[in-house]
C-alpha cells in the first residue's frame, strides 16, 4: 500500500495546493505525511530530532495501537518497517490530532484519494 | 455461506464492475488466507484478500474497492519469489480479469517472515502436501533478490533458522 499512499498523499496535498489553502487545517495535520512519502526527508528529520519527526513517531504508534480499528494500518507499518521508519512514542502530539491524521491515513489506504 | 463460495462472489461482483466501468482487464495474484481457500488448500474463516501489487493504475482501484478489506501488498517488502507467477493456479471461472493463486510452495515461504501463531497453525496444515525442494529453490531465489528490503531479509533469515529446524527444510 506504500504506493498507493504516497500517490494519494500527493493528489490531496494538490487540492489544497491548486486552492491556495494551505492554512486550512486539513492541509496542516496531512504535512507530517511528508516523512512518509520521502524518507531521505525522515532520516533528516530524525537526526535533528525535529517537531515533525516526533509527530510522526507519535502517530505510528497510535496507528499501531489501533490496528483493531484500522486493519489496512498492519501491512502498512510493514512497510514503513522496510524502510525503517518505525513507531517511537515521543508523546508530544494532542489526542484530537492523531486521530484525525489516522482516519486520513485510513482514507488513503482505502483509496478514496487515489484518483 | 461456505467461505470459499463467499470470496469467489466477492472476486465476481469485482469482476462485473471492471467490465462495467470498462476497466482494462487485468491479473490479481492473491496469497494469505484468501488464496489457501480459494486455491482449496486450507477451509478456514476469512474474508480479506492479501493481492500482489502488480503497479497497478489508479482506476483498477474501483475494483478493488468492491473487495471490502483487502491489502496491496507491496512485492520490496514480501518474500515471494521472482518466479512465482509459473507456478501460480488460475482460478477457472473469470472471463474478464484474471484470477491466480498463489502455490502452496509459495503461500508457505511466504509466511516463514512473521511465523507467528496463525501462520505456524497454516504451516502445519499446508506443509504435508508440499514439495520441499521447491521450498528450497523459493527461499534461494527470494534470498537472492536484490529488490528485498534488507530490513525484511534480515528478518526473514532469522525466522528461517526456525522453520527449517520445526519442518525439517
Amino acid at each position: 500500500m506504500y504506493r498507493i499512499f504516497c500517490e494519494s498523499y500527493y493528489n490531496y496535498i494538490k487540492n489544497f495546493e491548486d486552492k491556495g489553502a494551505k492554512d486550512e487545517y486539513r492541509y496542516k495535520i496531512a504535512k507530517v505525511f511528508e516523512l512518509i512519502v520521502d524518507p531521505q526527508k525522515f532520516y533528516k528529520e530524525k537526526s535533528k530530532n525535529s517537531e515533525t519527526y516526533q509527530n510522526l513517531c507519535d502517530l505510528l504508534c497510535y496507528m499501531k495501537e489501533n490496528i483493531h480499528r484500522y486493519p489496512k494500518f498492519k501491512a502498512f507499518l510493514w512497510t514503513l518497517e522496510s524502510r525503517q521508519i518505525e513507531p517511537v512514542y515521543c508523546g508530544k502530539t494532542p489526542q484530537n490530532v492523531l486521530e484525525d491524521q489516522a482516519k486520513l491515513a485510513n482514507m488513503f489506504l482505502n483509496l478514496m484519494y487515489w484518483e | 455461506m461456505h467461505e470459499r463460495e463467499a470470496l469467489f462472489n466477492l472476486l465476481k461482483d469485482a469482476e462485473k464492475i471492471a467490465k462495467v466501468l470498462q476497466i482494462r482487464p487485468f491479473s490479481l495474484y492473491l496469497l494469505g488466507g484468501s488464496a489457501c481457500i480459494l486455491g482449496e488448500y486450507l477451509d478456514r474463516a476469512t474474508r480479506d484478500f492479501d493481492i500482489l501489487d502488480l503497479n497497478y493504475p489508479s482506476q483498477v482501484g474501483k475494483v478493488l474497492r468492491f473487495l471490502g478489506d483487502f491489502d496491496l501488498l507491496e512485492y520490496e517488502s514480501t518474500p515471494i519469489a521472482p518466479s512465482f507467477k509459473e507456478r501460480a493456479i488460475k482460478l477457472e471461472g473469470f472471463e474478464y480479469i484474471r484470477v491466480y493463486v498463489l502455490s502452496k510452495e509459495d503461500i508457505v515461504v511466504s509466511k516463514i517472515i512473521r511465523l507467528d501463531e496463525k501462520d505456524i497453525e497454516d504451516i502445519d496444515k499446508l506443509m504435508p502436501s508440499c514439495n520441499k525442494e521447491l521450498i528450497n529453490k523459493i527461499i534461494e531465489e527470494i534470498l537472492s533478490r536484490k529488490d528485498f528490503f534488507e530490513t525484511k531479509k534480515k528478518r526473514f533469515l532469522e525466522k528461517l533458522e526456525i522453520f527449517r529446524v520445526k519442518y525439517d527444510v
